[in-house]
């Protein structure tokens, strides 16, 4: 989840953004990854960064061929 | 009704598409571990598994039996202590420890950063035990040239059903403490129905680190590999 929210500050960054408003992830199913810790992730590490307040979209990827991806797909901001 | 259309008042929201893996960091540096090896003519293996299952004692095996033909080089991940670098100890191999702290696996950083401590164009074989766990190692390629994952009868059947994804991304599966099978009440039939369900294309070599049964067999598939890889 780290990497997940230094990506999505990093893109925010670039672009300018006062806030990160939310994060969208798609997460397969043979990820390795419970949604559950991934969230509880979330919450613990958001406080004092750009994605303070941010929403957490997981868009969950059925047993296929993305079934292993673990990816940040977009990253809603605010702009000032 | 003039059917005016409303106007969307003009948001300061604004959506930035991204399609970045969040393991592309450790995916390049795995590439680059990866090109280091073939740049030495190193064979590295990781070696995962759940606690317990046996595999420092394989690799204390592996380098008493073969350590007299190849050069080998080991590195042991834990999250605390170096009981296990200890355990392997004493031996002609370096053995270096990895400690995460709080990290459940070993990523290809980390590798990158211990291989430091080698002189690479001396091994022929690098092995490196990653941090008893069956669940997150398998996210994280190290670079290696073949992934051993260890399972043992004292730990049931049903591992490679329960964690389908480390049994899929590997290699080889050695199934340990063969000797204990019938006081463990293992079904040795169920097993290798599950574990070809998790593992089809992995190649099952049955063993007992402790007694040395079938390791031999084992042993021959590895240094077949590393001769064929060096000869390729």
């Amino acid at each position: 989840m780290q990497s997940a929210l230094d990506l999505a500050v990093a893109a925010a960054g670039e672009g300018r953004a006062r806030r990160i408003v939310g994060i969208r992830l798609r997460l397969g199913e043979f990820a390795g990854v419970d949604v559950d810790a991934l969230r509880f992730a979330f919450e613990a590490l958001r406080p004092g960064t750009m994605a303070e307040s941010a929403y957490l979209d997981i868009e969950s990827v059925p047993a296929g061929r993305d079934a292993g991806c673990i990816e940040l797909t977009a990253v809603e901001v605010e702009d000032s | 009704m003039n059917g005016a259309i409303p106007t969307i008042p003009a948001g300061r929201h604004r959506t930035i598409q991204l399609q970045k893996s969040l393991l592309d960091r450790n995916a390049t540096l795995a590439a680059d571990n990866r090109e280091l090896f073939q740049r030495h003519r190193v064979f590295a293996v990781n070696f995962v598994s759940g606690p317990g299952a046996g595999k420092t004692a394989i690799i204390g095996r592996l380098l008493d039996e073969l350590g007299q033909r190849l050069r080998i080089g080991v590195i042991v991940g834990d999250l605390a202590t170096d009981n296990d670098a200890q355990r392997l100890a004493g031996r002609s191999a370096p053995v270096l420890q990895i400690t995460t702290g709080t990290l459940c696996h070993l990523d290809a950083g980390m590798v990158r950063k211990s291989l430091e401590q080698f002189r690479l164009e001396d091994l022929d074989l690098l092995i490196i035990e990653n941090v008893g766990n069956l669940v997150c190692p398998a996210g994280f390629e190290l670079g290696e040239s073949l992934r051993v994952v260890v399972t043992a009868t004292t730990e049931g059947e049903d591992k490679p059903v329960k964690y389908p994804v480390m049994f899929r991304t590997a290699d080889v599966v050695l199934l340990n403490k063969m000797d204990l099978a019938e006081v463990a009440g293992f079904d040795l039939h169920q097993a290798r129905r599950w574990i070809e369900l998790a593992a089809p294309h992995a190649l099952r070599f049955e063993m007992s680190a402790r007694t040395g049964a079938g390791v031999a067999e084992w042993h021959e598939y590895l240094e077949r590999r590393i001769h064929d890889s060096v000869a390729g």
